[in-house]
């Protein structure tokens, strides 16, 4: 089930509201864990039984660790080690052995093997995954201490609004929540809200934009031409934010319903002025994570600097692979992760003297770049769509090389869709600031009613939306 | 900000779920229905194969799509929301059948399509196909049913300057020429007895008439079908049992677009569509009384949906009997696989693929087959060869 979808808004949604609230304060955590497995179940009704079991085992070996005394290093870590073998174990071979086994067949020579290799894929396995794993090694470190009880310790994992998409929530971040979490109007109209404001952002924003992106990238690549090359890369780029902030803005408003606070995943990441800055804007539950379990282990900022960097490098080398089970992901990572290093190497001082706007708009172009790899259906895909790119000689009445109308690939709503996007995706933060975007109410009636609307507004046409998608007629009707 | 206000405001977002979601069960608030025609979801499997794949809960998740509450307002909203402030369908509609052009001209694109880019078919293949549509015609002829073919012609092609330029690029429709056009030499040729709708249509375009099709319609007006039925009447009585009587109207008043001339505005499942009707003649046909129903032609209908307002009219003039209509053969697409009666256009029960033609054959007066040139590739739905092979 996806947030976005009229059976989880006008079913399990009320359904869930009521009878969390109905249910006396005691119970609300037990109702929310049904509630997840149910929610997960619903796409993965055999792997909800793997979430459980391994999450339990997880909890038993957190006791067993946190009871050790310190001194037993050995033990204490060989409890991390069987955790993480289970976890990652699980994550490699769900997501990684059709990639692992498919280029072992091509390097002896047998050509691909991507058809013949029976996958298992469990929705989601990359997040919580990374959350028992980031459990587990909090508790080992002794930076926070083991879940009181296991249908606790359950609800960190499974917590519905976080479960498959993400943010990263480290178990520290919400023990004091889970244990007992204040319930009020505020908190819950603001979660209203911003999960309004995530639907509208998937819904009428993302979810145009990727029709465009998608059309051209399923297209002839040499056919196409310069202008359709960088339109589709530019809807991707913000379709993919737009989708993914708004599926994290929707995980944080359904929190807040519950009485949780989760930690901003992203903070306007195209206004960023360097990569380095961008980072610390996109997906920060990643990059948190990158950073706490992988980056300092191997050494962090306490090494040489060509270590570090080459640490920084491995470590995007590792969070592309992390998207996904193919080269260009791993160059995207590796691309990020050289982009970083060389900005390390140049360093803070002198990035900061690039004026703003130079940096902002060379930034953006870089991710974009760097998106190409992330969008395209394997590396060769990439390298041919950046050659179009590059195609001057086609720019010129793009129309007449594809039989593919510009009014055909993107309609008015879309381009609106598009501006809107670009516009709101490059408002600096002073704006929103002053807004008070993600206050439950503006203080002042006028901006409570202008919020109001603005909140029904996309309610309304978010299911609309959703609606006429499920709905499309053939002509021919007589009977 | 008070307090009520808070709570009002919660209370107002619970309950538009609650309403939405009650909707489901109790459908209290009637939103009309949508227009069109959809595939069937997929069906709910309670099988233990099908719940451990997650394929009870995807099916699940589409019946909900469809039966979500309100629904129909839903889809309406989007529609018009798009229409009003955009001019366009909402890019999510998978496979849009309309495309709007300025002035309200709706077009389906497929006809768009076929009328810069029709698919590739060779001299030989069409010279061979005219000569099996002859022998079909010669064979019937020997059991004293004579054999019709109307090819209808295509709105893009008909009123191109109406189609938004963004489609033609790269070829202007003057410049191709169109699968039928190439075949009607070869239906000459071959003796084929057909109307050359295409052809005429050209013509009469020539002298300005404005309404060969309504701007929100994609099949001929109900205006021009009419004189087609004249032409074909002349050309087809001559060879039937029972003539077709004649045809006539208490004139041609202007109208808003009523059925078949509103087929693709009413695609678009607008909440509000007054004001993009734009008027066109309509004959109004008379009823004639002076043949008894025993001396009308009986006609077997082969066709794709251009037939559709021809019949409506030939009917509303009582210049035929009862009979039959053979929509698509029964092949494209599930839902009409069934002989339909008409008038009335009702299924019965017998599928097409079962009719038995040698007993069933005589008891018409001719047999009609209407398709569009981009229906040429379809080579009757496997009409004549079902022909040949029953009548051997």
């Amino acid at each position: 089930m996806i947030f976005s979808s009229l059976l989880f808004l006008y079913a399990f949604l009320p359904l869930f509201l009521a009878l969390y609230y109905l249910a006396p304060a005691t119970w609300r955590n037990s109702v929310a864990l049904a509630a997840s497995l149910a929610f997960y179940a619903w796409g993965e009704p055999v792997f909800v039984l793997w979430l459980i079991l391994s999450s339990l085992i997880d909890y038993a070996l957190s006791l067993r660790v946190a009871q050790l005394p310190p001194t037993a290093v050995r033990r204490r870590r060989s409890l991390v080690a069987l955790s993480l073998t289970i976890n990652l174990g699980a994550l490699v071979y769900c997501k990684y052995a059709g990639f692992f086994s498919d280029q072992l067949y091509r390097l002896l020579g047998g050509g691909s093997l991507q058809d013949a290799t029976v996958l298992i894929k469990i929705a989601g396995i990359s997040f919580f995954t990374f959350h028992k794993v980031s459990y587990m090694m909090d508790v080992y470190r002794g930076a926070t201490r083991p879940s009181k009880s296991a249908g606790e310790f359950l609800l960190y994992v499974c917590l519905f609004p976080q479960l498959v998409a993400g943010p990263i929530i480290r178990y520290r971040d919400v023990a004091a929540q889970i244990a007992g979490r204040e319930h009020s109007l505020d908190r819950f109209l603001a979660g209203v809200w911003r999960f309004l404001l995530g639907l509208g952002r998937k819904v009428l924003i993302a979810d145009p934009l990727g029709l465009v992106a998608d059309k051209i990238f399923s297209l002839d690549v040499g056919s196409l031409p310069m202008p359709y090359a960088w339109i589709g890369i530019l809807c991707y780029t913000f379709q993919i934010y737009f989708d993914f902030a708004g599926y994290s803005d929707m995980a944080i408003g359904l929190g807040r319903m519950m009485g949780f606070e989760f930690l901003e995943n992203f903070n306007r990441p195209y206004i960023s002025r360097n990569i380095t800055e961008f980072w610390r804007r996109w997906h920060i539950s990643l990059t948190n994570f990158m950073r706490d379990y992988l980056y300092i282990p191997l050494g962090g900022n306490r090494v040489s600097p060509w270590r570090a960097k080459l640490n920084l490098w491995l470590v995007f080398l590792a969070s592309g692979f992390w998207h996904g089970a193919s080269w260009n992901f791993i160059v995207w990572g590796a691309y990020h992760g050289s982009l970083l290093s060389l900005e390390k190497g140049i360093g803070p001082q002198r990035l900061n003297r690039v004026p703003a706007l130079i940096g902002v708009i060379l930034t953006f172009f870089l991710v974009l770049i760097g998106w190409v790899f992330f969008r395209a259906t394997d590396l060769t895909h990439a390298l041919a769509f950046f050659g179009q790119m590059a195609d001057t000689a086609s720019w010129a009445n793009p129309g007449s090389r594809i039989d593919l109308p510009w009014s055909e690939l993107m309609g008015r709503r879309t381009l609106c869709a598009l501006v809107v996007a670009a516009v709101t995706g490059f408002l600096p933060d002073a704006f929103w600031q002053r807004w008070g975007w993600d206050d439950a109410l503006p203080a002042t009636v006028r901006g409570a009613i202008a919020r109001v609307a603005l909140g029904t507004a996309i309610l309304l046409l978010a299911t609309a939306a959703l609606a006429n998608q499920s709905y499309s007629p053939f002509i021919y009707f007589r009977f | 900000m008070h307090r009520p206000f808070k709570i009002a405001l919660a209370a107002a977002f619970v309950a538009i779920l609650w309403l939405v979601g009650v909707q489901v069960v109790w459908p209290f608030i009637f939103t009309g229905s949508l227009k069109g025609v959809v595939d069937a979801p997929p069906p709910i499997r309670w099988d233990r194969q099908s719940l451990q794949k997650g394929e009870t809960f995807r099916a699940i998740d589409k019946w909900y799509d469809i039966h979500v509450g309100l629904r129909n307002f839903w889809v309406r909203l989007d529609n018009q929301a798009t229409f009003s402030l955009f001019y366009e369908v909402p890019p999510h509609v998978a496979n849009s059948p309309v495309v709007v052009s300025e002035h309200e001209w709706l077009f389906e694109p497929q006809y768009i399509r076929n009328s810069i880019r029709p698919r590739d078919i060779s001299d030989a293949r069409m010279r061979a196909y005219a000569k099996q549509i002859r022998a079909i015609q010669d064979k019937l002829a020997r059991y004293g049913v004579p054999f019709y073919l109307i090819v209808a012609p295509n709105k893009a092609e008909v009123y191109p300057e109406h189609v938004p330029p963004a489609y033609f690029t790269r070829h202007q429709p003057a410049e191709v020429t169109t699968n039928y056009e190439r075949a009607r030499t070869f239906f000459k040729e071959a003796g084929v007895h057909f109307y050359d709708g295409p052809g005429r249509f050209a013509e009469w375009k020539n002298t300005g008439d404005r309404y060969l099709f309504a701007r929100s319609g994609t099949h001929w007006s109900y205006d021009a079908a009419f004189r087609v039925l004249q032409e074909v009447r002349e050309q087809l009585n001559p060879l039937l049992k029972h003539p077709i009587p004649e045809l006539k109207t208490g004139g041609s008043p202007m109208k808003s677009p009523q059925a078949n001339d509103r087929d693709l505005l009413d695609l678009l499942n607008l909440l509000y569509t007054g004001v993009h009707e734009h008027k066109l003649p309509t004959p109004h046909v008379l009823a004639q009384t002076e043949v008894p129903e025993a001396l009308l032609p009986r006609i077997l209908w082969v066709h794709d949906s251009f037939a559709w307002n021809l019949i409506e009219l030939l009917y509303s003039a009582n210049a035929m009997q009862p009979s039959e209509s053979l929509y698509y053969f029964g092949v494209v697409p599930d839902y009409e696989k069934k002989v339909v009666h008409i008038p009335g256009a009702t299924k019965t029960d017998l599928l097409v693929a079962n009719i038995d033609w040698k007993t069933n054959l005589k008891s018409y007066d001719a047999i009609i087959m209407i398709w569009t040139d981009i229906a040429f590739d379809h080579y009757g739905w496997g009409f004549f060869e079902t022909i040949d092979r029953e009548l051997k």
